[in-house]
């Protein structure tokens, strides 16, 4: 293939891939030594030194129709991503723009923020509680979507999240040893009964520019 | 060639990957069973007839997430797009979906559609978004007696009230029912407090964008 066939987007990926990788000729010696001296590996930290160790160290890369092939496994892997961020978001209310949530593991999560968005912080108070979610129109009423996390040593529980200017609606689920309940915010205003036999509670987002609309 | 191959068959597997996660979730409405089409039937009225749907959508959800009973979430939805329909006529056309549902929330406060009108949104002019809010919670969570609630936050707004007078008085008024202050002294004791001020056009305060 004569590089005029080439493909310029390929072509420019496969010219960053070919640039040779800059390694100081003592660095392994160097990082075997450190991994000696800690020993067996116990910690997140070690188990990372050593697989960063092993991997193939070459002054340049070919990028081969497989290497290709491995491209395109992560591109899946991000796609798939994005689209659970725009399924998390879907059918905003206002803007068009919703706090979509992104799980990135079982215990954190990632808010997807947009230029529009004020990020607030919302705090809940309970004594007997083994879970607290905060759940509302901005998650899709999804209970498993924003959970709270306990502050250490205390009864408070918190989550910090991107909404859009406007009204919100929410409540706080906690799960506890008498069951799952569903409680208002007492430092924000509540609606009435919300058809369900039980209120909610309203946050009043402030657009960045005044007051809120 | 086989740059071109590999090439397409890398954006091909992008695009199918970006499809298939759309539907990795499924739509939580299917949990309404036998009720989800008369459900999705009353969303698509809305969308049909400009409502704001998507508060419909919500409210089936929360109804969903609640483990509420499907008919009970059906027959609140009914209720509802009554609502929403009341509050969009008593606020005027240049009301925003989120002025609609704030109005119909008050009229669940059993607020008549005649005294929702009076918070009519003006053309260019302020959001009465903050102080529908306010005025729900007072009178039905905090037991603020309805016409002195109605005719305080009525005042106020015709006044030119800002925004910040409301969030004060509510966050007043809250502080005292909590300190034990009966309801509507609570409410005639921070009206007091509030500035006096002369009435104001209510097109040039908080001009919409």
């Amino acid at each position: 293939m004569i590089d005029s066939e080439r493909d310029p987007i390929i072509e420019r990926i496969a010219r960053e891939a070919r640039r040779p990788v800059a390694v100081e000729p003592d660095a392994k010696a160097r990082l075997m030594a450190v991994i000696r001296a800690e020993g067996a590996p116990g910690s997140f930290e070690a188990d990372t030194a050593e697989f960063q160790l092993y991997q193939p160290q070459r002054p340049g890369v070919t990028l081969s129709a497989w290497r290709l092939g491995a491209l395109a496994a992560g591109l899946v892997g991000v796609g798939i991503l994005s689209g659970l961020a725009i399924n998390a978001g879907r059918d905003s209310r206002k803007t068009g723009q919703p706090p979509g949530v992104v799980a990135i593991d079982g215990s954190s999560r990632l808010p997807a923020s947009n230029a529009t968005d004020t990020v607030m912080t919302f705090v809940f108070v309970t004594h007997d509680a083994s879970k607290v979610a905060l759940v509302g129109d901005f998650n899709q009423w999804n209970a498993d979507a924003t959970p709270m996390k306990r502050i250490a040593n205390s009864n408070a529980w918190t989550v910090t999240l991107p909404l859009s200017v406007g009204r919100h609606v929410y409540s706080f689920y906690a799960v506890g040893a008498d069951g799952e309940k569903w409680l208002t915010d007492p430092n924000a205003p509540a609606t009435p009964d919300d058809g369900f036999g039980r209120r909610n509670s309203v946050v009043l987002v402030p657009s960045k520019r005044g007051p809120a609309s | 060639m086989k740059w071109r191959v590999a090439g397409s068959l890398l954006l091909l597997c992008a695009a199918l990957s970006s499809i298939g996660a759309q539907q990795v979730q499924p739509d939580p409405l299917v949990k309404l069973n036998e009720w989800r089409p008369k459900v999705q039937s009353l969303i698509d009225s809305a969308r049909a007839e400009g409502l704001p749907w998507n508060a419909l959508r919500l409210k089936a959800l929360e109804g969903v997430s609640k483990k509420a009973n499907n008919k009970a979430i059906y027959e609140e939805l009914k209720k509802y797009y009554r609502r929403l329909e009341q509050s969009r006529a008593a606020l005027g056309p240049m009301a925003d979906s989120a002025e609609i549902e704030t109005g119909a929330s008050v009229l669940a406060a059993n607020v008549s559609t005649e005294d929702l009108a009076k918070f009519r949104v003006p053309g260019t002019g302020r959001s009465p978004m903050r102080p529908l809010t306010y005025l729900a919670d007072l009178i039905d969570k905090h037991n603020v007696p309805r016409n002195d609630a109605i005719e305080a936050f009525t005042r106020l707004w015709k006044d030119g009230a800002g925004d910040s007078d409301f969030d004060g008085l509510w966050r007043g008024v809250d502080q005292d029912i909590l300190g034990g202050v009966a309801p509507r002294a609570a409410l005639q004791s921070r009206m007091k407090s509030l500035p006096v001020r002369p009435p104001v056009d209510q097109e040039m305060e908080n001009p919409r964008s």
